[in-house]
């Protein structure tokens, strides 16, 4: 039966599956819209975020929540070297297809990122302690407040990120190499050492979604497939490269998957979220918030 | 040199008549006694060769396939201890089974062909067991399986396929069982959209038609693969009244993510949850770890309990599990033992190692095995699954009442 709280907490819910959706679509966004390359690696970056903050729990005996920056660091480190010894050499010597190039680089290092997660860390499903242990329960929903601190730090990395980009001088230059890259060379703007910068960057967020998560979902070798379809649809509906718009598309997405799943059905959830994508791109091509050329 | 001195040379260097007659006989006689001496005299009987295909490396169960190898030594050993099977020792021919069909099947071609294995056990995830156990059909050998459950390997009445453990239907008839003792009424089903999952439905459905009718039953189908299962999970809280059980057909690693966020959205514990499938006591340890208070309260369904009683063959050989590897071994790893020992009795009991005389032989066998006697049900009719089917086990249910807690609060049957 449809009653008042059954839609109050749908909508919490919603928007909390949105928020996480965000937390994990904000990385891949920002890559794309520097380097216009869909980063097939996003997935990989989450998982061992996850996984540093389970190896940091278990060897340094650390509280969960100190083990955080770990993975953000973790991500950035490998985000980085990723970008400079195995992207940055596309980019330079084949700028023409370098997109292309580039993409395919990151699929074959997902592959090869999940193989030795399966080497060295085991197939097995792993999980630490809560971040912060509790919930809060009302009359409308019961909330973890893991689920609040993820939802929490989805907000300040996508303000903090929005402000950066916006608002300071070192953003402007990302905007420029985001959106004239010749231009940009020509006025000084070092292009290249922003490209790394940006995929480290994103590495680490995805690192830091995966780390915040790890408590919530586990990890395993695989725990990155979900995050990287969701953050591709995300960035889709959203407009490719758009952080704005994949916030939204996020929440969109977590409350069509919750209304439909409830009220037409689970089977239907996951298809629901692919007809409204297409629905969107039908409308407008460039999705919600993209820009044409 | 002339002609007449050559002459005078060869008739002195060549063998006189009497020469050659005497160096033949001397060969003959060697000969003969070469091939008597050969035949006389005892030589190492040719062993009788079991093939082990079993997974050895990740991502396959690599840990359950150690086991599996660890039973089939030790039988190996205790058998050639008392003089091996018809005087000949036996011996194990092992191969990794991995998770790819191929290489399984080709493992098995070469043990038939190369070694002429008798028998085969140690197939394990059914994706594997089920086109292997096809293959037997090209690649005759005698192959058993224990808690491979896909209805499928006895259902396509495979001529040289036994299974002596659990099939899906019979997992979904031990749940359908209990929750008619335990008074249900209502049931929300949480499957998941695979063949195991969806199979387990169908199961349901089945017991539920033939055992239970009274009983309401919703299906949830949820996708494997997901991360959050939160939007699927919130349907059982638009259902009025309330279900009074959740059933979780879910596999590893996704079940566990649906235990945690159960408990998240506040479903449980109020609705007790029952799986079919005892995914805690995979890795009790690993298990717990990973969901903590959101996994107690939840009731698993098994086939062994340490409350059970083995038979004098189960004692004698829990005894010898002790002794060699520590701790008490996995029901199916006890099952294992007595696929073997069906084995060596068919061999000595009908003093062949032909494949076709044996799974006669074996069709209607009747054995004491280590948790009680095994015998096969051979229905003709297409598609049973009881072909070549042992159903003597017990399902047993166990509730989880704190964390850390495995098999000790055994609820069905009761104590």
């Amino acid at each position: 039966m449809i009653s008042v709280n059954l839609i109050g907490e749908l909508l919490i819910v919603g928007l909390m599956l949105g928020l996480t959706y965000a937390l994990m679509s904000i990385g891949v966004t920002l890559i794309y819209g520097i380097m216009k390359m869909a980063n097939f690696a996003h997935g990989e970056f989450y998982m061992l975020g996850g996984y540093t903050v389970f190896y940091v729990y278990i060897l340094l005996n650390l509280p969960t929540l100190l083990a955080i920056p770990f993975a953000i660091l973790t991500g950035m480190l490998l985000g980085y070297c990723v970008a400079r010894f195995l992207l940055s050499g596309i980019y330079e010597k084949n700028p023409e297809y370098a997109g292309e190039y580039a993409m395919l680089t990151t699929f074959a290092l997902a592959i090869f990122l999940q193989n030795f997660a399966k080497i060295f860390f085991g197939a097995s499903i792993v999980s630490v302690p809560p971040l912060i242990t509790g919930i809060i329960k009302t009359d409308i929903f019961v909330l973890s407040l893991d689920r609040i601190l993820t939802l929490f730090v989805s907000a300040i990395s996508l303000f903090g990120l929005y402000y950066f980009i916006k608002k300071t001088k070192p953003g402007r230059a990302w905007r420029a190499a985001a959106q004239n890259k010749p231009g940009a060379l020509v006025t000084g703007v070092e292009v290249s050492k922003i490209s790394n910068m940006s995929y480290a960057i994103g590495g680490g967020l995805a690192a830091l979604a995966g780390g915040l998560l790890t408590p919530i979902y586990s990890v395993y070798p695989n725990a990155g497939f979900w995050p990287l379809i969701i953050s591709f649809v995300a960035m889709t509906l959203g407009g490719l490269g758009s952080i704005v718009g994949a916030f939204i598309a996020s929440i969109i997405i977590g409350l069509t998957h919750t209304f439909v799943a409830t009220f037409i059905g689970t089977s239907y959830a996951d298809i629901a979220m692919y007809i409204v994508l297409i629905t969107v791109l039908f409308i407008k091509p460039t999705g919600l918030m993209g820009r044409e050329e | 040199m002339n002609s007449t001195m050559a002459n005078h040379i060869l008739k002195k260097d060549a063998l006189t008549k009497m020469q050659t007659i005497i160096i033949i006989a001397i060969i003959i006689i060697a000969a003969v006694a070469g091939v008597s001496v050969y035949f006389l005299t005892s030589r190492p009987a040719e062993p009788i060769k079991i093939g082990v295909i079993t997974p050895l490396s990740p991502p396959a169960d690599y840990i359950s396939g150690k086991l599996i190898l660890k039973v089939a030594q030790i039988f190996v050993e205790y058998q050639n201890a008392k003089g091996g099977v018809l005087g000949r020792p036996l011996e194990l021919v092992t191969a990794d089974q991995t998770l790819d069909t191929g290489t399984a099947i080709s493992h098995l071609a070469r043990m038939v062909t190369e070694h002429k294995i008798v028998g085969l056990i140690g197939p394990w995830e059914s994706s594997v067991a089920l086109p292997l156990a096809e293959a037997t059909e090209r690649y005759p050998t005698i192959m058993f399986v224990t808690f491979s459950w896909a209805d499928e390997i006895t259902a396509n009445h495979y001529k040289y396929v036994f299974r002596v453990g659990v099939a899906n239907i019979f997992v979904s008839k031990g749940t359908m069982n209990f929750i008619k003792w335990a008074g249900y009424k209502k049931a929300v089903a949480i499957v998941e959209e695979s063949p195991y999952g969806l199979g387990m439905w169908d199961g349901y459905v089945k017991w539920k038609n033939e055992l239970y009718p009274t009983l309401e039953l919703t299906k949830l189908v949820v996708p494997p693969g997901k991360t959050d299962y939160t939007a699927e999970l919130l349907q059982i809280k638009t259902i009025t009244p309330p279900p009074d059980v959740i059933l979780l057909e879910v596999n590893l690693p996704y079940v566990l993510t649906i235990v945690k966020q159960l408990r998240e959205l506040g479903i449980t514990p109020g609705i007790p949850v029952v799986s079919s499938y005892a995914f805690p006591f995979v890795d009790p340890d690993s298990f717990w770890k990973t969901v903590g208070e959101a996994g107690v309260g939840l009731i698993v369904q098994d086939f062994a309990s340490p409350y059970m009683k083995w038979t004098q063959v189960g004692d004698e050989f829990v005894k010898l599990w002790k002794e060699k590897e520590g701790g008490t071994p996995p029901v199916w790893i006890a099952w294992y033992w007595d696929c073997l020992r069906i084995l060596v009795k068919a061999i000595e009991d009908t003093k062949s190692t032909d494949i076709n005389t044996l799974a006669k032989y074996i069709e209607k066998i009747e054995i004491e095995g280590t948790t009680g006697t095994i015998k096969f049900e051979n229905d003709p009719t297409p598609g049973s699954v009881l072909w070549h089917q042992w159903t003597g086990f017990t399902t047993y249910f166990f509730r989880l009442d704190s964390v850390g807690t495995t098999t000790q609060n055994q609820i069905y049957p009761p104590r």
